[in-house]
């Protein structure tokens, strides 16, 4: 896991997560849906949760320092 | 009038009273204790003080109002934008914290200043958040008086609404500060998901179901599926605006850039950061999904009708004391946000005007009392915007008021990791910044300069170029602060 404590890393996977919300490619999509909800609004959720998890992993691994906490 | 929804409104109104003098006993007299709650806010509490600090008045209307218009991709560069603004916590919050805890800043005002040892640069800084914030805290005021004189259909008019509301967060606020700011956001931002998560339930069951509503609208209204969506609104332009505005924009609000100092520790506002993802996610989807529903119902409303699409909708299809538990969702949005920017502002009048200007050897008590002060005078002055007439200004500071802020964040980023910047690269920055974004609002620059972008991005470029070239064509700090 000695990749997610490089700084590089965060920087292009956060960098690559914002670039994938500006999804050009599918501008005028509407399928697949879920729930009747159009593909744009799953796609959204999906990115969140990425986010999320990769929010878990940076916490876990990147952030951390000695000086932490009082 | 309907008496169980009015009454679930009063007895919300008595808790946050209630927490309000209960914070009151657990404070010091210090003015570290009143404006930061003398850093001692834990992650579950920092995490929903952040989120209903942040989601106004806005969150519940005026989503609702533009998925209406444009359609439920709206919901993409709301929810994203905002949960991908977490990651200023750490880049923004960890130094913010650290520096804090270090030098005991209280405002964001005076960590700029003292890292540039400048105090042009402080007032400067200080002066963009204060005209900026003020007209958004007088909308705050307005939203809970059209929502008081809707909860009991007219019965409370809209000025009377807009005094209960002030009144009441000015008395909590007053007697308990920061830690009833925090634990009054608790309330609020459990009240504001019940609420949202109520009225979404209960219109997607009038409508014939969650995927029946949505069907209905793929069918009637294709457009509101997809992009560019109503209004041919969603550009890839306007799309990567919106991305970046609230990435640079959020953390400058002044609420939530000064909530950084009151965090316990650096497990309080990782644990934000980590949850913020899932509570946009959540909470957004509500009021959109309600407000592009609405076109079933409700189609070819005006456009001043646009944004109350949200009561309507519950109206419609809730048993009327609902709505006063909706409403009560509503108020909850608007006061936490309404609180917060109240308390900061005294904050900043109180250490970056009284205690730097006017009595500079001011104890923490003196400031205290001050504070308490500046918090009535500031709640006078937004209910007294709220009930005039001067539309014309205040209109125009609100509407600018995202990008306005967001001119601070390049200096903010030079502040806790670039060495080499210096004072006048910074206040060049902000001015040059602010000056760019008067020539785009007001038509002196044209508008064809932005490339279909929002202003922000074309203004953005420039505060990061004048900071760069003004810090290095002048002279080299001699001390700086740093958050390593």
């Amino acid at each position: 896991m000695r990749i997610l404590e490089n700084k590089w890393f965060w920087t292009v996977a956060f960098g690559a997560l914002f670039a994938l919300s500006i999804d050009l490619w599918a501008w005028d999509w509407t399928e697949p849906s879920v729930l009747g909800l159009p593909y744009i609004v799953v796609y959204i959720i999906l990115l969140e949760t990425a986010l999320f998890v990769m929010f878990v992993l940076f916490s876990r691994y990147y952030w951390v320092d000695r000086e932490e906490g009082r | 009038m309907e008496p169980i929804g009015v009454s679930f409104f009063v007895l919300y109104l008595v808790a946050l009273l209630a927490i309000g003098f209960w914070a009151y006993r657990r404070s010091v007299r210090s003015s570290e204790d009143y404006f930061v709650a003398s850093r001692s806010i834990g992650p579950v509490v920092l995490l929903l003080s952040m989120a209903a600090t942040n989601f106004s008045a806005f969150t519940f209307f005026g989503f609702a109002g533009a998925s209406y218009r444009y359609g439920l991709a709206y919901y993409g560069i709301m929810a994203f934008g905002t949960g991908f603004m977490a990651i200023s916590f750490y880049i923004i919050g960890r130094g913010v914290w650290r520096l804090g805890k270090k030098k005991g800043y209280i405002t964001p005002p005076e960590l700029i200043g003292d890292r540039f040892k400048s105090d042009s640069l402080r007032m400067i800084f200080l002066v963009v958040m204060v005209v900026f914030t003020l007209p958004y805290l007088a909308t705050q005021a307005i939203g809970g008086g059209i929502a008081l004189e809707q909860l009991t259909d007219g019965t409370v008019t809209y000025e009377v609404g807009a005094v209960i509301v002030t009144a009441v967060i000015t008395v909590y606020v007053m007697v308990g500060g920061m830690r009833a700011d925090a634990y009054t956001d608790v309330l609020q931002g459990i009240v504001m998901l019940v609420a949202m998560l109520a009225a979404v339930g209960i219109v997607a069951s009038g409508l014939g179901g969650f995927t029946e509503a949505n069907s209905r609208l793929a069918h009637d209204f294709p457009d509101l599926l997809t992009r560019p969506g109503g209004g041919d609104y969603f550009t890839p332009q306007i799309w990567i605006s919106f991305m970046v505005l609230w990435t640079l924009c959020d953390p400058m609000f002044p609420q939530l850039f000064a909530r950084f100092y009151t965090a316990r520790d650096e497990k309080s506002i990782k644990f934000s950061m980590m949850m913020y993802a899932p509570i946009t996610a959540i909470l957004f989807l509500a009021p959109v999904l309600i407000g592009a529903w609405g076109n079933l119902e409700f189609p070819n409303l005006p456009l001043a009708e646009q944004d109350s699409i949200m009561p309507k909708m519950i109206g419609e299809f809730a048993p009327s004391w609902m709505l006063g538990v909706v409403l009560s969702g509503a108020f909850a949005a608007l006061m936490s946000t309404a609180d917060s920017q109240l308390l900061v502002l005294s904050s900043m009048l109180t250490r970056d005007v009284y205690s730097k200007w006017l009595k500079k050897d001011a104890s923490y008590r003196q400031e205290f009392i001050v504070g308490k002060i500046m918090v009535l005078c500031l709640a006078l002055i937004g209910l007294g915007i709220a009930l005039s007439s001067v539309e014309t200004i205040f209109d125009t500071l609100t509407k600018t008021t995202f990008t306005g802020l967001a001119v601070l964040f390049p200096t903010t980023i030079a502040a806790l990791y670039w060495k080499r910047a210096n004072k006048w690269g910074c206040l060049a920055s902000i001015v040059a910044g602010e000056a760019t974004y008067a020539g785009f609002y007001f038509g002196h620059i044209p508008s064809d300069l932005s490339f279909g972008f929002l202003p922000v991005v074309p203004v953005i470029i420039v505060t990061v170029v004048v900071l760069v070239a003004v810090s290095l064509g002048t002279a080299r700090p001699t001390t700086s602060a740093s958050t390593e």
